[in-house]
């Protein structure tokens, strides 16, 4: 009662009072202002929250006064009492001519009108307003919903012009006496004809039936239809096949849309199924199909798959994908590989690397002529798949990506050319330790260093002799330092122990951290001369070079 | 009858989403419905000292009781076909429309549309309030003489409240003239839709979709009125008046299964599109008078399939239809597989289209039409879609169907024991009395009209009347009777 504390207070003339009429005339308003703000926020406002906040305080404090709202909608107004209390300013969101366009003539609020049905009141008010001619209008929308508080009169736009049906105009005239007829029974029923037992539903019945509509609501309706629109696909009738075809790629995106993939991998199924059957489907229907294919191998489309499944990764939403991925043609293998690249989620991307590797071929080759692709996330994918693959004839392609701007890329050429282990291979990661980039240089180091690649000993030795490494970090030179010793070998334990041991007048010729990569070094050469070399640096005064040496020690078999 | 069980699985059969509390106060208002109409009936029947009436008795003051201690109070009321115990609208149903029905008349025929039941109303209390409903109510003032007779006794917990004036069933001339403004609006839409669909125009989904709202609100709230509209036989628009038709016959049977407002909606779309399909068809082939010959009847077939994918082809539909769309494709599949069209993947057809199809084919073989110059009775259709498996119609649907239209269904032409010659306007509302329908005697025994007919309800015979029964049913060609002009 905050809200109109004058409510209780009645009008001379035992009609509404002042007050009531000002409490009735600012809900009214307030309607027509969450209104607006509902058009204004799409539904979703703290100020809105807000308002209607207040339409609903306001309504509830009316109930002490009125037993009922009772509103008239005319098409500029809207009337209480046979008062206006409401007029629009402007057509586009005036409350009175929404209601009024649409055959509404009367609202009645009754209490508790504000608790649950105000929100979707104004809700459909403004859905209302958005929607498109052909859809619905705000009747089917009110009719959507069980109001308990909300009445509604309203005028039946259709039934303008509509001729209301009329007897046949033939007026009763005397006829033979019926009981001539009733003479002789020809066509006729008795009660017993119908016995109750038939007639009469039993609980037996009721129960049957209770179940029967309980099925009914559980009944899968999208696969129902399909099967219907796939056996009629079969019947052969070019016509009609061309119809569902294009029927089905009409639905498959909504399908894909509405996240039921499951659904759209059925339909891809059974075309496929239908499709690959000899003379099952028309040639220009045939094309359709394959046109339908070749549309979902598109990058776009893909990515949209991918974005679909990725929204709600659930078991069922990763099978779903798998299922429709398992009928994208080869076309779609580079969008699939840049799929690979950039899914987030662990179930999509398996889903997609396992697509992937399915479009790529028994031996993957068709992922090969991909890694000369402009498209850096395509190029990774496919030099994932022949790394996967072990393509080592492809490792000339791959060396080439070390040329690429890249990192990422170039980097997983290097890990690629790593896993194909061969003299091609190997070759190339040479190049690689020149690279402009850090982490591919210590990738190509450490790769080298895990091939031992013999002919890479005298590239290494002067890596390790560069300025560059001298001034690089720890970590890339202990890289190098360790694939020297990996590559080198026996031989190249003189080259390390002069860089650990070797003196100069001044003291040790190397800085301590050289020394220390060195003494790493060594460890990769097992043998007694580097063994030699690391124990007479065991006690070196410097405790980093120390520590290197023990390491490489207990490394190095005695 | 009763079934208490039935009602909460009723409630999410139906696919409604409702509060536990819904459902609780479901199955109490449900509860004490039944113990009423138990009460009212034995009280009927017995002196009240007959343990059977007292034991009835007790039982109505223990569900009172228990709804009044989790409800505090109790209003029940009754809106058109509507029943609300505490603004909550009871679902009714096959195992409960009967009930419902008969204790809203018992209160409506004092003019009674609201029982307020008060904490405290006990044995003694019910007892005189149930024997005050089943005194003959006064006809000038029911309400008025029922609140003066209930002055004179102790009664104070349960307060009758009036119809208002929103809530009183309309005058039956109004309520027909909303029957046949629906009824007529739907026929244009049906009209409309299928014109657009054959000069391959858009169809406003929008008035297709008002136009079943329109017909679920009938049915809901005045199905007497609009199943009477389904006897307007109109050779010239039989697509478009059978279209119609199916639908009102579906939405009711729907609606005695229990179904909610959004399923009747359903069911009655697909059922007023089942024939959509044959705007697709040649008119020649649809016209043609006498039987088809086996390439037209193949053709002819393909209506269910062309229907289906018509419903594909119309815009405006926030996602597809597809109960309807199924209804529409199966409503030709008997329950045993066979009929059209033709499944090659397994297939059963749904509830929604076995029920299109009874009455699809109820309405068909009633109405003349281009190939049925002789329309079947009623009741021979009922008798055969029942007894005749061929016709591969659900039993169980049929049976339903039966329960609703009687076995005398509106529109039938019927000769009394009078041998006077009347037409069913309404079933009986009672099941017990499926065989004693509400007519309207429009001849004597000697031939001659009635004027005005006169309107009889059998089961229930106006005081210091004798009883009339149904001898059998007839043609009304027989006579030149115009059915629709008794509904109109």
């Amino acid at each position: 009662m905050a809200a109109f504390p004058q409510l209780n207070e009645v009008a001379d003339d035992g009609g509404p009072s002042p007050a009531e009429r000002a409490a009735v005339q600012e809900i009214v308003r307030d309607f027509g202002r969450s209104l607006r703000l509902h058009l204004l926020y799409e539904g979703s406002n703290a100020a809105l929250d807000r308002f209607v906040e207040s339409v609903r305080s306001r309504m509830a404090a009316l109930w002490g006064a009125l037993p009922h709202l009772t509103v008239d909608v005319t098409e500029n107004e809207m009337a209480w009492g046979g008062e206006a209390v409401y007029r629009g300013e402007t057509r586009t969101d005036d409350l009175a001519f929404l209601l009024y366009r649409d055959g509404v003539r009367q609202l009645t609020f009754l209490p508790g009108f504000e608790e649950d049905e105000l929100l979707p009141f104004l809700e459909i008010l403004a859905r209302v307003q958005r929607l498109k001619e052909e859809e619905d209008d705000l009747l089917t929308l009110l009719w959507d919903r069980d109001w308990t508080a909300l009445r509604y009169r309203y005028v039946e736009p259709l039934t303008e012009g509509t001729t209301l049906p009329a007897g046949s105009g033939v007026p009763p005239r005397p006829v033979e006496p019926p009981r001539e007829e009733a003479a002789t029974l020809v066509s006729t029923v008795s009660r017993d004809d119908f016995r109750e037992t038939l007639y009469f539903l039993d609980e037996g019945d009721l129960r049957r039936l209770t179940a029967e509509v309980r099925r009914e609501m559980e009944r899968d309706l999208w696969t129902e239809i399909l099967s219907a629109l796939f056996d009629r696909l079969e019947d052969g009738l070019p016509d009609r096949q061309e119809k569902i075809v294009r029927i089905l790629s009409d639905l498959l995106p909504s399908l894909l849309g509405a996240g039921r993939l499951a659904l759209a991998g059925t339909i891809l199924r059974e075309l496929v199924a239908i499709a690959t059957r000899p003379g099952s489907l028309a040639p220009p229907v045939l094309r359709a199909v394959r046109d339908l294919f070749d549309r979902l191998a598109h990058p776009e489309t893909v990515q949209e798959l991918i974005r679909t499944a990725g929204e709600a990764p659930d078991e069922a939403a990763v099978q779903g994908l798998v299922s429709l991925l398992s009928f994208l043609p080869p076309a779609a293998l580079p969008a699939l590989l840049r799929a690979a690249e950039t899914a987030a989620e662990e179930g999509v991307r398996g889903a997609v690397l396992q697509a992937a590797e399915r479009l790529a071929g028994r031996e993957g080759e068709r992922a090969v002529p991909l890694l000369g692709d402009p498209d850096v996330l395509v190029a990774t994918g496919a030099t994932r798949i022949v790394a996967r693959r072990g393509i080592g004839a492809a490792a000339g392609e791959v060396a080439r990506l070390l040329a690429r701007p890249e990192v990422p890329l170039r980097l997983v050429a290097v890990e690629t050319l790593h896993t194909l282990h061969n003299a091609s291979a190997a070759g190339a990661l040479q190049g690689a330790l020149d690279d402009a980039d850090r982490e591919v240089r210590i990738a190509a180091a450490r790769a080298l260093a895990a091939l031992r690649y013999a002919p890479a000993r005298q590239t290494l030795q002067v890596a390790v002799e560069s300025k560059r490494l001298r001034e690089s970090d720890i970590t890339e030179q202990i890289a190098f330092f360790e694939a020297f010793g990996s590559v080198a070998g026996e031989e190249g334990v003189a080259y390390l122990d002069r860089i650990l041991n070797g003196k100069s007048w001044l003291g040790r010729r190397e800085s301590p951290e050289l020394r220390a990569c060195a003494a790493l070094g060594l460890a990769r050469a097992p043998s007694p001369a580097a063994r030699k070399a690391l124990t007479a640096a065991a006690a070196d005064p410097d405790p980093v070079v120390r520590s290197a040496v023990g390491r490489a020690l207990r490394a190095t078999p005695s | 009858m009763s079934n208490p069980h039935l009602s909460q699985s009723d409630a999410s059969a139906a696919g409604e989403q409702v509060s536990a509390d819904d459902r609780e106060l479901q199955r109490t208002g449900r509860d004490l419905l039944f113990a009423l109409y138990a009460s009212l009936r034995v009280l009927r029947i017995y002196p009240l000292e007959n343990q059977t009436v007292q034991n009835a008795l007790a039982e109505l003051d223990a569900v009172g009781a228990q709804t009044l201690a989790t409800e505090g109070g109790i209003s029940l009321r009754y809106v058109g076909d509507f029943v609300f115990v505490n603004d909550l609208r009871l679902r009714i149903d096959l195992g409960s429309f009967a009930t419902y029905g008969a204790v809203g008349r018992a209160l409506r025929q004092h003019g009674i549309g609201q029982l307020d039941i008060l904490p405290g109303a006990g044995v003694a209390e019910w007892t005189a309030f149930l024997a005050l409903l089943l005194a003959e109510p006064d006809p000038e003032n029911p309400f008025a003489r029922f609140v003066e007779r209930l002055g004179r006794t102790t009664v104070s917990h349960l307060v009758p409240v009036p119809e208002s004036a929103a809530d009183v069933a309309s005058d039956p001339d109004d309520a027909r003239e909303a029957a046949k403004r629906t009824y007529a609006q739907t026929v244009a839409v049906a009209r409309e839709v299928m014109s657009e669909m054959r000069m391959g125009r858009g169809v406003s989904v929008r008035r297709v979709k008002r136009a079943v709202q329109s017909i679920v609100d009938q049915v809901l709230t005045n199905e007497t009125s609009i199943t009477g509209m389904t006897t307007l036989r109109d050779y010239d628009e039989y697509t478009f008046t059978h279209s119609v038709n199916v639908c009102i016959f579906s939405v009711a049977l729907g609606k005695k299964l229990g179904l909610n407002k959004q399923q009747l909606y359903d069911l009655g779309l697909g059922a007023l599109l089942h024939d959509v399909g044959k705007v697709r068809m040649p008119l020649e082939v649809i016209n043609k008078q006498g039987p088809l010959t086996p390439d037209e009847r193949d053709l002819m077939q393909e209506h269910t399939v062309e229907g289906l994918l018509a419903l594909f082809d119309m815009r405006g539909f926030a996602e597809p239809p597809l109960r309807p769309m199924l209804g529409v494709y199966e409503h030709h599949i008997k329950v045993d597989g066979g009929g059209y069209p033709r499944s090659i993947r397994p297939r059963n057809p749904s509830l929604f289209s076995r029920i299109i199809a009874v009455a699809d084919g109820f309405d068909a073989a009633t109405t003349k039409r281009s190939y049925q110059s002789t329309p079947w009775l009623p009741d021979r259709v009922l008798k055969e879609m029942r007894d005749n498996p061929a016709r591969g119609m659900d039993p169980l649907v049929v049976k339903a169907f039966i329960s609703m239209t009687g076995i005398y269904p509106v529109g039938s032409v019927v000769i009394l024991d009078t041998y006077e010659l009347a037409v069913v306007t309404a079933a009986s509302p009672d099941p017990e009395a499926f065989h004693l329908p509400t007519v309207r005697v429009i001849y004597d025994s000697m031939g001659t009209p009635v004027e005005p007919p006169l309107t009889v309800d059998l089961a229930h015979p106006p005081a210091g009347a004798p009883p009339r029964t149904i001898i059998k049913t007839t043609d009304p060609e027989r006579y030149g009777i115009h059915v629709g002009d008794y509904f109109v």
